[in-house]
């Protein structure tokens, strides 16, 4: 059976969408996407699998179904086909989201379920039907950022459709991980120990590998993963792949800016619509911090004292009031938060203006929730002043902000 | 023994911009000796006394004793600002920058290296030398000159630790931030190394956080015999849910490794003191001393 091109059509998400163009022969004619501002990390299979056809890797013939979708389209692939759920997260198999199917009755049986289906906490928006293709042997292969090594790595295993951190911890001979120089590139001796390792020829290999490493560059991503990768009788296939990008670099890809975001939580999405650096967590103490490093130990500390954090909510460098004004109010509508513990370093950061911002918040919503400020820095006396007009408690010492907060929380459920 | 030294000549890349103003004016302040500011299309201007100039290659022609250079230039822009900087010879290159891209850092780390030069960040607050040398962005006022040398994965821990020091009577010879983001120039057991050979340092203290695989690395070099001077460290994160960015995009847990816990114990299994938190750091030094 021939891979050959995939012909992915995919109608507009949520109406008004745009396309997503490339002129490859292997690239699907038309791919629309939906308008987002918000940033993707994760892509999903079928437009990983778009773009590395762009790049002329070969993929399996299959049709993009949006929710809805019960049976196959009659002019499209042949039986037996694969249904693949199409979600950001991995483990998709266990929960049920990929079914072989023999027929356009059973099919429609399970796309029906596969819909319904939750996996990881994300819907099922769209199923990936693919045409089966016979494979000879499965490889893994990925290219990604090495973080601890800072350089990029090829990581080749002889056995595909596995989960790579398991087989690195009991086979990891069977897992060969290749530096690579991000000066000078990919070289073929670079390639060739990965066709050793894998036992196939460099001539099939080392296109794909120097494919996959372009793709990997140009469009900024952290890991592209193929997982299987089949071996054929018409040459490797990608039957699955995997792509993260660096939101860093969206600037660059406006193709990126323009997908629908993916990852997050709806509160998230709610913080990052208003401009919040937030992460939703399970305890019921909101926290405000100023920094990163800060918001994190000021979460620590809390459990400490023998409570636990509500969120993440990190104000950044230099806030001014309105920003502080506009993370309370966040925080005050979110019923799983009991109290809020602000915690501020004044740097660049001044103290006055988290004063105002925090009396401003308190005068615009009267929140019955209470509110424990720890601040020191630029501006220290102004800010407490200000605070202490507004009848609110103002703490320099962490730990008694913190012991203040659990209490107030503990005895107010 | 580092490019940081008291009489580090500096130079100031995107000197025009709103952070490259302000922070040349409070650098300048302090009494770090800032000489030029580059921004092409800007020559001929002054910003505060300090000449701007379109490239550096004109800049090292008027100051050719300029060894450090601090960029505050936009993210997309940041791969040919260090560029500049290493074809004309800096020692060292501190990029204050947020959001430059993963594929950038990793190139721009790489091509300096092969040269010979330090870089620091991106995405961090830089570095200073009490009493009078600064070259980032650090509030000035967070620090008193003592022999503690600081070094951290965040910029607002640094200035807490730095500020719980000072009012404790205590203070640093150098505090650095190396920066959040997951590939930095420096890490933290090569700043260590630097302490190690500081005269002027006599005990150092680590501020890791969540995410990579610094802190063992720091762990290993300790047990390894390169850094034999008390370490004291803190770790932030130890109830940060898995699979998120902590603010900064360094500060992640993937697939189980790199947890607040793990880096802990590799840490305390080389004999580091931890703190539980921040605020306890200057009571450990103390508390050591009375011993």
């Amino acid at each position: 059976m021939r891979a050959g091109s995939l012909a992915v059509r995919i109608p507009p998400l949520h109406g008004g969408g745009r396309r997503f163009e490339s002129d490859s022969a292997h690239h699907p004619s038309q791919i629309y996407c939906p308008v987002a501002v918000l940033m993707p990390m994760r892509l999903f299979e079928f437009e990983s699998k778009a773009l590395l056809g762009g790049y002329g890797i070969l993929v399996p013939k299959g049709i993009l179904l949006e929710k809805g979708t019960l049976h196959l389209p009659s002019s499209g692939l042949k039986f037996p086909c694969v249904l693949k759920a199409q979600v950001p997260v991995g483990g998709r198999g266990k929960a049920g989201g990929v079914v072989k199917v023999n027929s356009p009755q059973e099919a429609e049986e399970h796309l029906q379920r596969i819909f319904s289906l939750f996996i990881g906490g994300f819907p099922v928006n769209s199923v990936l039907a693919e045409e089966v293709v016979e494979a000879e042997t499965e490889f893994y292969l990925s290219v990604l950022v090495d973080r601890d090594e800072r350089c990029y790595s090829l990581v080749a295993g002889s056995a595909g459709g596995v989960d790579i951190e398991q087989t690195a911890r009991e086979d990891p001979g069977s897992i060969l991980r290749t530096r690579l120089s991000p000066l000078k590139g990919i070289s073929d001796f670079d390639i060739q120990s990965v066709a050793s390792h894998l036992r196939i020829g460099m001539e099939t290999l080392s296109p794909l590998v120097r494919a996959m490493y372009s793709c990997f560059l140009d469009q900024d991503a952290e890991l592209l993963e193929i997982n299987p990768l089949a071996k054929t009788e018409s040459g490797l296939v990608a039957l699955d792949a995997k792509m993260v990008v660096d939101d860093s670099a969206l600037f660059r890809h406006p193709l990126f800016q323009k997908l629908p975001p993916r990852g997050q939580s709806s509160e998230e999405l709610d913080a990052e619509v208003v401009g919040l650096n937030y992460v939703a967590m399970s305890g019921n103490i909101g926290i405000i911090g100023n920094g990163a490093g800060l918001t994190m130990a000021t979460m620590d500390l809390v459990r400490d004292k023998g409570g636990d954090a509500a969120n993440f909510l990190d104000l950044g460098a230099g806030a001014r009031a309105e920003r502080m004004t506009e993370a309370i109010l966040f925080l005050t509508k979110n019923e799983r938060v009991r109290g809020i513990l602000v915690n501020i370093f004044g740097g660049m950061t001044r103290c006055d203006e988290v004063a105002r911002g925090i009396v401003a918040a308190i005068t615009l919503s009267n929140p019955s929730k209470p509110i424990v400020v720890r601040l020191i820095g630029t501006n220290q006396e102004s800010g407490e002043e200000i605070l202490k007009g507004a009848g609110i408690g103002v703490f320099q010492n962490p730990h008694e902000a913190a012991e203040r907060i659990v209490s107030l929380v503990v005895e107010n459920p | 023994m580092t490019p940081f030294r008291r009489d580090a000549e500096v130079l100031v890349q995107g000197i025009t911009g709103r952070e490259g103003i302000f922070h040349s004016r409070l650098m300048k302040e302090y009494g770090t000796r800032i000489r030029a500011g580059v921004t092409p299309g800007k020559g001929g201007t002054q910003v505060d006394d300090v000449p701007v100039f379109n490239s550096i290659r004109e800049a090292i022609v008027r100051f050719p004793m300029v060894n450090v250079s601090i960029l505050f230039v936009p993210a997309p822009h940041c791969k040919e600002a260090v560029l500049e900087a290493v074809e004309n010879g800096v020692e060292c290159i501190v990029v204050i920058t947020e959001g430059v891209p993963q594929r950038d850092t990793i190139w721009l780390i790489h091509y300096a290296r092969c040269h010979g030069v330090m870089v620091i960040g991106p995405n961090c607050p830089g570095a200073i030398l009490p009493p009078r040398t600064k070259l980032g962005i650090m509030p000035a006022g967070a620090f008193a000159l003592g022999n503690v040398g600081l070094v951290s994965r965040s910029g607002t821990l640094t200035y807490e630790v730095g500020d719980a020091l000072r009012r404790r009577g205590l203070g640093v010879s150098i505090a650095i931030g190396i920066g959040g983001d997951p590939i930095v120039g420096t890490t933290l057991s090569e700043v260590a190394e630097l302490f190690q050979d500081d005269l002027y340092t006599d005990a150092v203290v680590v501020l890791g956080e969540i995410g990579g695989n610094m802190e063992e690395e720091l762990a290993e070099r300790i047990e390894s015999g390169a850094i034999t001077k008390p370490v004291i460290s803190f770790i932030a994160g130890q109830t940060a849910p898995p699979g998120k960015k902590m603010g900064h995009a360094g500060a992640i847990l993937q697939s189980g490794s790199g947890t607040a816990h793990d880096k802990i114990l590799a840490l305390e299994t080389a004999g580091v003191s931890i703190a539980k938190n921040p605020w306890e750091i200057p009571d450990i030094f103390i508390k050591k001393g009375k011993k």
